[in-house]
C-alpha cells in the first residue's frame, strides 16, 4: 500500500523560474483497489508516479510503499512495485523473452521460479507469438505487453500504470484495462494515471483529480459526484478545474 | 553493490552491442578491410615511384673513351648495370634526339658546353629526367687534352652537382664555357630536385657512372704499373650495434601504441554514447532505473561493456595493421627499398605487449567516455563531445612521440602518456625500466578511471541530468534566469565557469607577456596587475553579478579566534615538508637548464628589489589575497553546492594547480590547495587561508632568498643548527626529524580545527 504525505517537487526551470511540479500532494492507495490519478497533461501525474518508482526524489514530504520510504529505501521500494509507463520503453535489440528474463534476473529470481512464471505470464498475456521477436520489430501494442510482463515478473504487490493506454489501439487498450482489473482482483494495489474520463470511471475505485501539481478532489466516483455536483465525472472534472483556475485568472486579469 | 547484477547488465549490454550492425562494422569489419586496402594502395603508389623508367639525356657521348665503355647499344653497358637498372635508366643521346639547335655547337658534332638553362628546359618540358653532359676530358690522365690539368674528379661518384643542389629548380652547374683559358670542364649531371622522377634518374646515373669511374680509375693505375688496390682506400665502416629486433621495434614502438590508443578511445566512445545517451533517447533508461539494480551496478555494468569494446577495437586494428605492415614491408623489402629497410617488420611480440598495456588505458578511456556520454541527453549531443574529448587526450598521446621523451618516474605518473611509454619500453625490450614503471602507471590509471566512474554515478543520480528532455534552453533565458534567481552562493556551473575563465586568462597572460622581465619595478607591476585583473577581478565581478551575498559567496565571515594563531603554527609546521615536496617534484620532473637559468635570473631580480618587504608584498601578500578570494572563495564555495566537500576541495585544488604555468609549480600548488581548501571549509571562512597562504609564500621567499648569506655563519655560532637544516647546491633542506615533527604539529592543528567545527555545529 502507498502513503504519500505533503509531497512537493520543484525544479529550476529556465523560462519560468523555480517551478513547482507537485504541491503538497497527499493520498493513500490500498491493496485490492485501483487508485486513479486523473488530470490534464502537465498536472504532475508523471512526476508523482516517478517519485513512487524512485526515479525522482521528492523535494519535501514523505512517500512510503509497503512501509519503505522512497527516498531512503529505494532498492526495497523498487522490489515492491511494477512500473509501466510510456517512458519505460522496450529494448530494440532484445526479444520479448530475453527482456522479461533479464528483469526477472535483476530481481534476483532463480531459474526454477523464473521460467515457469514466465511461461504462465506469456500465456496469460497472449505473448506466445512475440516470444522471439526483437523489440524493434514489435508494434506498440506488443511492446506494451512486454512492458506489462516485465513489470509483473517479480509479482510485486504494487503496480503503477502511467498513461499506459496512450497510443494503443482500442483492442489492445481494452485488453490492458482487463489485465488491470484482474490484477486488482488478485489483491494488488494498483495506481493508474490517465487523462481519459471513461477509463477512470470504468476502472478506478478511488479517483484523485490533479491539476497544476495539486490534488483538487479525491474519493470514489459516487463520492466525487455527490460532493462536487455534476451529472458525470467529466462535468465534475471541468467544474473543479475552472473553479481552481478562476482566482488565478482574476489576479492575472 | 551486487556483482551478479553487474554481470547481468554487462552480459545484456554486450549482447545488445553485438546485435548492432554499426558496432560490428566499426569493431570487426572496418579494421579487417581498412588496413589491407590502405596497404594495397600504398604498395601501388610505392611501386609506381620505384619502378618508373627514367630518361637520361647524354650530351657528348662520342667524347667518352671507347674502353672501358660506359654505353653500349643505346644504353648503359651491362657491366655497370643490373638488368632492371638498364631497363629503368633509358639513355637518350642528344644527337639522335636532335634538340641540338638549342645548344651551342662545336664545329663538328656535339656542343662543347651545355648551358644550365637549356638543360632545365629539357627537364621541365619532360623530354628527359636528367641530363648528363660529357665534355672533352683527359680520361686517361695523359695530358693530351688541353683542359686536362684539373680533370681529377673530386667527389666519390665523380659526378659534380648531383648532391650540391642550388637554385630554385635544383639544376646545378654554372654556365660552362669552352673558350681558351677558361677552367677545364668536368662531366656534369643536371637534374631537378623538386621533381621526384628527376631525383630518381639522377640517383641512378650517379650509381652507374660511379661504378664505371671506379673501373676507369683502376685501369689508369694499372697502366702506370700501380696496384689497382690504390683506388680502394680505406672506408670508414659504421657498425650499428642495435639488434635487428630493436631496430625494427624503433618505429613501431612509437607508431603502434599511438594507433592503438586512438582506436581504444574511438572504440570506447561510440558504445558509451549508445549505452548512455542512446538509452536515454530510446526511453529504456527509465525502465532500467526502476529495476532493483542500483545506479552503481548499472554504471559498472556499462563501464565493463565499454571497456571490452574499446579493447577489442584497439586489438583488431592493431593486429590488422601489423599483419598488413608485415606483408607490405616484406613486399617492399624484395626490391631493396630503403624505406622498407628503415621501417623493419613490426615485431609480433610488440602486439603482445601492447595488448597488456592497452587494457588499463582502455578502462580509463571507457570511464571518461561514459562520464561524458552520460551527460548528453541524446546520441547526437553525445557525438558532439567526442572531438573535445579527443582534443583533451591528444596532447597526452602525442607527448610520448616527441623526441627525447622517455619513461621516467615523472612521466610514468602522467595519464595516457605513462602507459604509452611503458608499452614502448616493453616493445623495445627494456624490461627492468618497464617493471619499475608498472605500479605508478597502474595507480594513476586506476585512480583516473575510478574518479571518472564516480562522476558518472553522480550523473546517474542527478535528476536534472537524467530528465533533461523537456527543458527549454536558450542563452537569453539562461542569462535572465541567472540574474533573476541569484542565489546566496555560487552554483557548481558558475564555479566551473569562473575556473575556466581564470585558466583562459592565465593562458593569454602567459602568451602575451615576455618570459623575462626587464627589472624589478616592471616585474612587480606586472605581477600585481596580473593577479588583480586576471584572478581577483573576475571572481569579484562574478560574485557581484551572480550571487546575492558576497559574505556567503566568498566566505568573508570572521573565523573563531583560535584559528588565527593556528594558521601561524600551521604555516611554520608545514614549511619543512613543503621544502621536501618541492625537492621531490623537482626530482620527478627535473627543471630544464633554461628554466633553472630563468629562475636564477628572477632571483637576482628580487635581490634588486628595494627591500625584502617589497618582495613579500608582491609575491606573498598579493597572491594570497587574490588567489584565496578566487579559488577558496568563489570557486570552492560553488563546487560545494553539488557533491561532497572533498570533491569540491579536490576540484578547486586541481584548477588552482592548473593556473600555475609550470608543471612543477602546478603540482606543489595543487597539493597546497588541498590544505588551503580544507582550512577554508573547516574554518568556514576565507581569511585564515589567506594568512596561511601568505605566510607559506613569505617563509619560502624570505628564507630561500637569504639563507646562503646568514646560514653558514649561524651554524658556526650555533652548531646545533646543523642538526636542523643543511645547505645544498639547490637550496636548503631540513633534517627528516624536523620534517616529521612539523607534520605532527600540523596534524595537531588539523585536529583542533576538526574539534572546533564540531563545537560550532553543536552551537
Amino acid at each position: 500500500m502507498i502513503r504519500a504525505r505533503e509531497v512537493t517537487k520543484s525544479y529550476a526551470d529556465l523560462g519560468r523560474g523555480p517551478y513547482v511540479a507537485l504541491d503538497r500532494v497527499s493520498f493513500e492507495a490500498r491493496p485490492g483497489q485501483i487508485f486513479g490519478l486523473l488530470g490534464p497533461n502537465g498536472a504532475g501525474k508523471t512526476t508523482a508516479l516517478r517519485i513512487l518508482s524512485t526515479v525522482l526524489k521528492p523535494t519535501s514530504g514523505q512517500v512510503t510503499v509497503n512501509g519503505f520510504d522512497v527516498a531512503t529505501e529505494a532498492t526495497q521500494v523498487r522490489r515492491q512495485i511494477g512500473f509501466v509507463s510510456n517512458n519505460t520503453a522496450v529494448y530494440d535489440r532484445m526479444t520479448a523473452w530475453e527482456m522479461v528474463e533479464y528483469f526477472g534476473r535483476l530481481f534476483g529470481l532463480p531459474d526454477d521460479i523464473l521460467r515457469p512464471r514466465m511461461e504462465r505470464l506469456f500465456e496469460r498475456l497472449g505473448m506466445g507469438e512475440i516470444r522471439d521477436v526483437l523489440g524493434a520489430k514489435m508494434s506498440t501494442g506488443m511492446k506494451q505487453k512486454v512492458s506489462i510482463a516485465r513489470a509483473l515478473v517479480h509479482e510485486p504487490p504494487v503496480l503503477i500504470f502511467d498513461e499506459a493506454t496512450l497510443g494503443l489501439d482500442v483492442m489492445v487498450a481494452r485488453a490492458l484495462l482487463r489485465t488491470v482489473l484482474e490484477l486488482r482482483d488478485q489483491g494488488k494495489c494498483v495506481v493508474f494515471s490517465t487523462h481519459i474520463m471513461r477509463e477512470a470511471e470504468r476502472l478506478c475505485d478511488r479517483i484523485a483529480i490533479m491539476h497544476r501539481g495539486r490534488i483538487l478532489a479525491e474519493g470514489s466516483l459516487p463520492e466525487l459526484l455527490e460532493r462536487h455536483g455534476g451529472p458525470d465525472l467529466e462535468e465534475t472534472f471541468f467544474g473543479l478545474l475552472s473553479r481552481h483556475d478562476a482566482p488565478r485568472a482574476a489576479t492575472a486579469g | 553493490m551486487l556483482w551478479s547484477n553487474v554481470r547481468l547488465i554487462f552480459q545484456r549490454e554486450v549482447r545488445d552491442q553485438l546485435r548492432d550492425r554499426r558496432t560490428l562494422m566499426t569493431i570487426f569489419v572496418l579494421p579487417l578491410v581498412l588496413y589491407p586496402l590502405l596497404g594495397t594502395s600504398f604498395l601501388q603508389i610505392a611501386q609506381f615511384t620505384r619502378e618508373q623508367p627514367t630518361t637520361i639525356r647524354i650530351v657528348g657521348a662520342e667524347r667518352l673513351p671507347a674502353s672501358p665503355a660506359l654505353l653500349s647499344d643505346n644504353g648503359f653497358h651491362d657491366q655497370w648495370t643490373s638488368v632492371s637498372e638498364r631497363a629503368l635508366a633509358i639513355v637518350q643521346l642528344a644527337d639522335s634526339a636532335g634538340p641540338s639547335d638549342a645548344a651551342e655547337r662545336d664545329a663538328s658534332d656535339s656542343p662543347a658546353s651545355l648551358n644550365s638553362t637549356v638543360a632545365r628546359d629539357w627537364i621541365d618540358s619532360g623530354d628527359c629526367d636528367a641530363v648528363l653532359f660529357i665534355p672533352a676530358f683527359d680520361w686517361f690522365a695523359t695530358g693530351d687534352v688541353a683542359t686536362s690539368h684539373d680533370g681529377k674528379m673530386d667527389n666519390p661518384t665523380g659526378v659534380t652537382g648531383a648532391t650540391g643542389v642550388t637554385g630554385a629548380t635544383g639544376v646545378t652547374g654554372a654556365t660552362a664555357s669552352s673558350k681558351d683559358g677558361e677552367p677545364p670542364q668536368r662531366p656534369r649531371l643536371f637534374f631537378n630536385a623538386s621533381s621526384d622522377k628527376s631525383r630518381i634518374a639522377a640517383r641512378r646515373v650517379e650509381t652507374i657512372v660511379g661504378r664505371w669511374r671506379q673501373a676507369l680509375f683502376e685501369r689508369n693505375l694499372k697502366d702506370r704499373g700501380l696496384s689497382p688496390a690504390l683506388a680502394r682506400p680505406f672506408l670508414l665502416e659504421s657498425m650499428d650495434l642495435s639488434e635487428k629486433r630493436r631496430r625494427d621495434a624503433f618505429v613501431w614502438s612509437r607508431l603502434l601504441p599511438f594507433v592503438a590508443l586512438i582506436w581504444a578511445l574511438t572504440g570506447a566512445f561510440y558504445p558509451a554514447v549508445d549505452l548512455c545517451a542512446g538509452e536515454k533517447e530510446r526511453g529504456t533508461l527509465e525502465t532500467l532505473l526502476s529495476s532493483p539494480a542500483s545506479r552503481g551496478e548499472i554504471v559498472w555494468g556499462k563501464f565493463l561493456t565499454v571497456t571490452l569494446f574499446s579493447v577489442f577495437t584497439a586489438l583488431f586494428n592493431l593486429v590488422s595493421m601489423a599483419l598488413t605492415a608485415r606483408f607490405l614491408v616484406g613486399e617492399m623489402g624484395k626490391g631493396g627499398g630503403g624505406f622498407a629497410e628503415q621501417l623493419g617488420v613490426p615485431p609480433l611480440a610488440a602486439i603482445g605487449w601492447l595488448i597488456a598495456t592497452i587494457l588499463p588505458v582502455s578502462a580509463f578511456f571507457s570511464a571518461l567516455a561514459l562520464a561524458v556520454a552520460s551527460f548528453a541527453r541524446s546520441s547526437k549531443e553525445g557525438q558532439y563531445y567526442l572531438m573535445p574529448l579527443l582534443l583533451v587526450m591528444l596532447p597526452l598521446m602525442l607527448l610520448p612521440l616527441l623526441p627525447g621523451s622517455a619513461l621516467t618516474p615523472g612521466s610514468s605518473l602522467i595519464p595516457v602518456t605513462g602507459p604509452m611509454l611503458l608499452s614502448r619500453a616493453l616493445i623495445e625490450g627494456r624490461y627492468l625500466a618497464a617493471l619499475a614503471a608498472v605500479p605508478p602507471v597502474l595507480l594513476v590509471t586506476a585512480l583516473g578511471s575510478l574518479f571518472a566512474l564516480r562522476w558518472t554515478i553522480d550523473q546517474f543520480n542527478n535528476e536534472s541530468v537524467l530528465f533533461r528532455e523537456s527543458e527549454r534552453w536558450n542563452l537569453w533565458l539562461l542569462l535572465r534566469q541567472v540574474i533573476r534567481d541569484r542565489e546566496l552562493r555560487p552554483t557548481y556551473g558558475q564555479a566551473m565557469l569562473c575556473a575556466v575563465i581564470l585558466m583562459v586568462l592565465r593562458f593569454f597572460v602567459t602568451v602575451t607577456t615576455p618570459s623575462m622581465p626587464k627589472n624589478w619595478e616592471w616585474f612587480a607591476t606586472s605581477t600585481v596587475n596580473g593577479l588583480a585583473a586576471y584572478v581577483l577581478a573576475p571572481a569579484l565581478l562574478m560574485t557581484l553579478l551572480l550571487t546575492r551575498s558576497p559574505t556567503a559567496a566568498l566566505g568573508l565571515r570572521a573565523p573563531r579566534w583560535f584559528v588565527w594563531p593556528a594558521m601561524v603554527v600551521l604555516a611554520v609546521a608545514i614549511h619543512p615538508a613543503c621544502q621536501e615536496l618541492g625537492r621531490l617534484v623537482r626530482f620527478l620532473y627535473p627543471l630544464s637548464p633554461e628554466l633553472i637559468e630563468q629562475t636564477r635570473r628572477l632571483e637576482s631580480l628580487f635581490a634588486a628589489a628595494p627591500s625584502l618587504g617589497h618582495v613579500l608584498l608582491v609575491l606573498a601578500f598579493v597572491p594570497a589575497v587574490c588567489e584565496e578570494i578566487a579559488f577558496r572563495g568563489f570557486i570552492l564555495n560553488g563546487f560545494r553546492s553539488r557533491g561532497s566537500d572533498w570533491m569540491a576541495i579536490l576540484l578547486s585544488s586541481a584548477f588552482f594547480g592548473a593556473v600555475h604555468g609550470l608543471i612543477q609549480q602546478s603540482l606543489t600548488a595543487a597539493i597546497l590547495g588541498v590544505l588551503l581548501g580544507y582550512v577554508a571549509l573547516r574554518a568556514g571562512s576565507v581569511w585564515p587561508g589567506m594568512v596561511l597562504h601568505g605566510l607559506h609564500n613569505g617563509l619560502q621567499l624570505s628564507i630561500g632568498l637569504t639563507v646562503e648569506q646568514w646560514f653558514p655563519a649561524a651554524v658556526e655560532s650555533n652548531p646545533w643548527l646543523s642538526r636542523v637544516a643543511s645547505l645544498h647546491g639547490d637550496g636548503y633542506r631540513f633534517h627528516p626529524w624536523v620534517v616529521a615533527g612539523g607534520l605532527i604539529v600540523a596534524a595537531g592543528v588539523v585536529w583542533l580545527l576538526e574539534r572546533g567545527k564540531g563545537r560550532r555545529n553543536k552551537r
